[in-house]
């Protein structure tokens, strides 16, 4: 199972350089909000940057996952003897599978953070109760990719509108932007199914919301 | 937690104060700024002063404060960190 089957062939390839680009956003916004942790010892900014480090790892295993969807079919001539072919392809399919599910997990479970630091809940019985649902679904949703969307498009917007009815938060907080185009980007790569444009138009929006976000950090960061 | 982080806002205040007066200011307006008694004033100032981050110096007879430069490393890095925090407000 891979992302590959969603994306238009000419784009393929081109959305995991893309998705670097959000790769060290989401880890330079993990950095800062650790240092903001140390500095503060506000223990939500230590979480935050656990989330986005998992955001991060997400798409480092969906750029694995999608490659080695890929390159059997070019080493393929390379190989001639059947054993080994044969050895190479399922070692690559397991560790296709392994990246995979890292995929979904490290999403679902930088949601599930993002969460309980939103939702403000400290129980360690709900904490655990919440992982071990996450792990489940992960597990249960190795071949319904779609399920995984309709999670993150849900959760992410819901965010959104939790983030803009807070009174108490900034209104310039960037978060909001974030949740919004990180929900509507999947939105689209769910409808990919239907048109692989739509793939395109899906790692468009998810990059701009990663850009902005870079943007803030910068303006943060600026005297 | 919560503590910490009133402590910083308190050192951030005092800080300021200084600053705004262009590093020439007489403890009773850092009173006046940080809205503290002279008591909890004296052992945030005497920190400041231990930890290198402020100077006294006198002037007339009068004595002042001054940020060092370390000092106004410091103030920058709070008003950063503050930054980041109005910005990814979750």
């Amino acid at each position: 199972m891979s992302f590959y089957i969603y994306s238009p062939d000419w784009f393929s390839g081109i959305d995991s350089i893309l998705e670097i680009i959000s790769i060290i956003i989401s880890f330079l916004i993990a950095y800062y909000s650790y240092k903001t942790y140390k500095f503060f010892n506000l223990k939500k900014y230590k979480y935050f940057a656990v989330a986005f480090i998992l955001i991060g790892l997400s798409f480092i295993s969906k750029i694995i996952s999608n490659l080695i969807f890929i390159v059997p079919k070019k080493r393929e001539i390379t190989f001639s003897f059947y054993q080994l072919i044969y050895t190479y392809y399922s070692q690559l399919d397991y560790i296709e599978d392994i990246s995979f599910f890292i995929h979904k997990f490290s999403l679902l479970i930088s949601l599930l953070i993002l969460y309980l630091i939103i939702m403000n809940e400290k129980k360690m019985q709900n904490i655990l109760m919440f992982i071990s649902y996450t792990l489940i679904i992960s597990f249960l949703i190795t071949n319904y990719l779609l399920f995984n969307f309709v999670i993150v498009i849900i959760t992410m917007f819901l965010f959104f509108i939790n983030h803009i009815k807070d009174k108490k938060k900034k209104k310039n907080s960037s978060l909001s932007l974030f949740f919004l185009g990180f929900s509507i980007s999947y939105f689209f790569i769910f409808l990919a199914l239907e048109n692989t444009i739509f793939y395109f138009l899906g790692e468009m929006i998810l990059l701009i919301t990663f850009i902005n976000l870079l943007f803030n950090l910068i303006k943060t960061f600026k005297k | 937690m919560v503590i910490k982080r009133d402590k910083i806002e308190i050192i951030s205040d005092i800080l300021t104060s200084i600053q705004e007066k262009n590093n020439k200011i007489k403890i009773t307006h850092i009173l006046y700024k940080a809205n503290l008694s002279y008591n909890k004033l004296k052992e945030y100032l005497d920190e400041l002063l231990n930890k290198n981050l402020i100077e006294e110096y006198y002037d007339k007879k009068h004595k002042y404060f001054r940020l060092t430069k370390k000092g106004n490393e410091y103030l920058e890095k709070i008003k950063q960190m503050t930054k980041f925090i109005e910005t990814f407000d979750i």
